[in-house]
């Protein structure tokens, strides 16, 4: 494989907390912790978290909404962390976002026309061809031309996130940012709006970030999975061997508290005991490994010590004391994690 | 209804019908609807947005604004009463000691200004009381310690809905509560006067995974120890089949169909039922179906037949001229579709889930179809709003 299309190093976003009348700073809320990873061209790649987890500070930080506190980011071999405003909107041609929200981020005092005139115009597709190039934009994402002459409030849900999307493919980006894009949307939508980003990435060679926090979803749009908890990411891995064997106790928990459907998808998930108590304020995080306060195998360890992140397969990486060799008696006598993952993806195949 | 089971339902709606007036005209938003909860019994009304399952929700708890709402026809009985004809009196006495209600978003549920402890003694002390007078007001909120006993029964309550430090709680304002801890308050307000029927619309939707989790968890453990009826109005088929007993899915302001929860998802038989289960992803990482074209059709002035037949891929003439309605093919299940109608057969044998799940995948095989004119038309005849 070539360059990754974007390579993430140690990302930190600290927000200052201030208090007092003169406003001084007496804390930071971590949102961002170190994270690492890589994009590769033409691939996708799923952030996973509950709220408060850093996943959307770090896309916003990628298309610079945030300035990075530290660490770095480059795109196509280029550091894009610090940019100014004419650098970004250049950086803004070739990495998009796609919102959760598909109304609010519609202006609605414009047509879908209107709308998407801006990027085109931004583009200097001039103004005899931008009609036929926004009919074929909207034919492109499953829409009738006609809506061109509709307002947002005129168009159901669906229909506004195939106007954001729209809007956000029109330039020809490479890298298209994707924060919960279907978490608004109805089971049947969502399903036609995943296979549409399936056909325009293979379409136009298109690179995903899918930020989402429903852990089923990212099993049909992602190649690689990482799996954030309180601005760290604790486990990352290919999408299939996450789901085949999740090494992290955090990632067998969010398999195993999502409803499902059916009988076989029941004895699919690890079975795990509920997770007790609540994702700890990231204005406070814990000491040493952040998940040990709702962790059902934490030690003495994981309370003090901070844990990078262990290599568990050919391609998985997972934050946790267990697959430290040199804290191997710690978990001795605890049920283990290793063989109970491997037992279940056996059963059951 | 003649359908249920040995045991009593505590409430039945019959043939419920929701107009809205507007100036467009009038929309049929809820269309002739039957729903019996048991004793006992956890009932699942499922639907996606826009199917009038918190209009139906609303009708039964009497908080519909009418107008622009109106109920031409109908019955809502609650233990052999109908709440439509009620008092307003009386319909707030029943609200108050027999129905408890948990609403969706926590965070916006409680009342900001008055701490949590003040909110859920007020109800402990008042639900369903409305018309006591302000000497009797007085008498219980300040004087004889009656303030206190309901105190007390608050943190017994709020214990049992395992909320750490439950005493601490009641002096916080509902903003210094996470998501969860609101939800838990929530669930024990309804309690307080201990109801038989709860009614909860979209418990935990806003609630992260392993949150939502322990809150669905708990709901079941209440459920069982108080032997509660529960009517649950939710979109998410996973959440109905961790919880219920029965479901009904509801389209389009009608009842689709309605089965035994298991029943339900290794069987489902409405094409509707059968489209939405398939678009759900899945964990062990089958292919998904490419969900269901079109949207639902308006409300105002809808079609004439089966309100999905736009949608649906087995329609035939039948299906656009005549409504179909809910058949009963077993005890507690029921489907509304001409494919399962014995005096006059369908075109087409009802398909399996699978059938279904393969007939909405295949669309797509044929890419210039969905790129131009076919789609473009297909878009503008499903796609009314």
């Amino acid at each position: 494989m070539s360059k990754p299309l974007l390579e993430v190093r140690n990302l930190e976003k600290y927000f200052p907390i201030k208090s007092g009348i003169f406003q001084q700073t007496t804390g930071h809320v971590k949102a961002v912790d170190g994270v690492s990873f890589d994009i590769n061209r033409g691939e996708t790649l799923a952030l996973i978290g509950e709220s408060g987890s850093g996943k959307s500070t770090i896309a916003e930080t990628i298309i610079g909404l945030q300035s990075a506190t530290g660490g770095s980011i480059s795109f196509d071999g280029e550091d894009i962390t610090d940019l100014s405003e004419s650098e970004l909107e250049d950086l803004r041609r070739k990495v998009q976002m796609v919102f959760q929200d598909p109304t609010s981020s519609l202006n609605p005092r414009r047509t879908v026309e209107q709308t998407l005139e801006v990027p085109l115009k931004a583009r200097g597709v001039p103004r005899g061809e931008r009609v036929s190039k926004i009919v074929d934009l909207l034919e492109r994402v499953e829409l009738n031309p006609e809506h061109r002459h509709r307002y947002p409030h005129e168009l159901s849900g669906g229909q506004k996130q195939r106007i954001n999307i729209a809007r956000a493919i029109s330039i020809e980006p490479e890298l298209l940012i994707l924060d919960e894009p279907t978490s608004a949307l109805d089971v049947s939508v969502q399903a036609k709006i995943v296979r549409l980003l399936d056909d325009l990435q293979g379409e136009f060679n298109l690179t995903y970030l899918f930020i989402t926090h429903d852990l089923s979803l990212v099993r049909n749009v992602a190649e690689r999975t990482a799996v954030m908890y309180l601005g760290q990411i604790q486990e990352r891995a290919r999408t299939e061997q996450l789901f085949e064997q999740p090494h992290h106790p955090y990632t067998q928990a969010l398999l195993s508290a999502i409803p499902v459907t059916s009988d076989d998808e029941e004895a699919y998930k690890p079975q795990r005991e509920r997770l007790e108590g609540e994702i700890p304020s990231p204005e406070n995080v814990p000491s040493g490994c952040r998940f040990h306060t709702r962790c059902p195998y934490a030690t003495d360890v994981c309370e003090t010590d901070q844990v990078p992140l262990h290599a568990v397969d050919d391609h998985g990486e997972a934050r946790c004391h267990i697959y430290d060799p040199e804290h191997a008696d710690a978990f001795e006598d605890l049920p283990d994690v290793k063989t109970a993952a491997a037992q279940r993806s056996t059963s059951h195949e | 209804m003649t359908n249920a089971s040995n045991s009593e339902p505590i409430l039945n709606v019959e043939d419920l019908r929701v107009h809205f007036d507007s100036f467009d005209g009038t929309a049929e938003v809820i269309d002739g609807i039957d729903l019996t909860v048991n004793e006992g019994e956890v009932v699942a009304v499922v639907g996606e947005t826009g199917c009038g399952k918190s209009v139906t929700m609303r009708s039964i708890l009497g908080t519909l604004q009418q107008p622009p709402a109106r109920i031409p026809t109908g019955e809502i009985t609650f233990r052999g009463q109908n709440l439509l004809d009620a008092s307003r009196v009386e319909v707030d006495r029943i609200k108050g000691r027999d129905i408890g209600m948990i609403f969706q978003d926590p965070m916006s549920s409680l009342n900001p200004v008055f701490t949590v402890g003040e909110q859920l003694t007020d109800t402990a002390q008042f639900g369903g009381n409305q018309d006591i007078g302000v000497l009797e007001y007085f008498r219980r909120k300040h004087l004889d310690g009656d303030r206190e006993a309901a105190r007390q029964r608050v943190i017994n309550l709020l214990e049992e809905v395992q909320m750490p430090d439950a005493e601490r709680i009641l002096d916080n304002y509902p903003s210094q509560l996470s998501g969860g801890m609101s939800q838990r308050v929530l669930i024990a307000q309804a309690l307080l006067n201990e109801p038989d029927l709860l009614i909860a619309d979209e418990i935990g939707t806003a609630l992260d995974v392993t949150i939502h989790d322990q809150v669905l968890e708990l709901l079941n453990d209440l459920i069982d120890e108080r032997n509660l009826s529960l009517l649950m109005i939710t979109h998410n088929l996973g959440v109905a089949r961790q919880l219920s007993d029965r479901v009904y899915i509801m389209y389009a302001g009608r009842i689709v169909e309605t089965a035994p929860t298991e029943e339900i998802f290794r069987n489902p038989q409405h094409p509707y039922t059968q489209g939405l289960i398939a678009s759900i992803p899945k964990l062990t990482g089958e292919e998904m179906a490419d969900g269901i074209d079109g949207s639902i059709p308006e409300y105002i002035d809808p079609p004439e037949g089966c309100r999905f037949a736009s949608r649906c891929p087995y329609a035939h003439d039948r299906c656009e001229t005549e409504r179909p309605e809910l058949q009963y093919n077993a005890e507690e299940q029921g489907v509304a579709c001409f494919l399962y109608d014995d005096v006059e057969p369908a075109p087409y044998d009802p398909p399996t889930l699978d059938e279904t799940r393969d007939q909405m995948r295949e669309k797509p095989a044929d890419p210039d179809a969905t790129a131009t004119g076919d789609a473009a038309a297909e878009q503008s005849v499903g796609d009314l709003e």
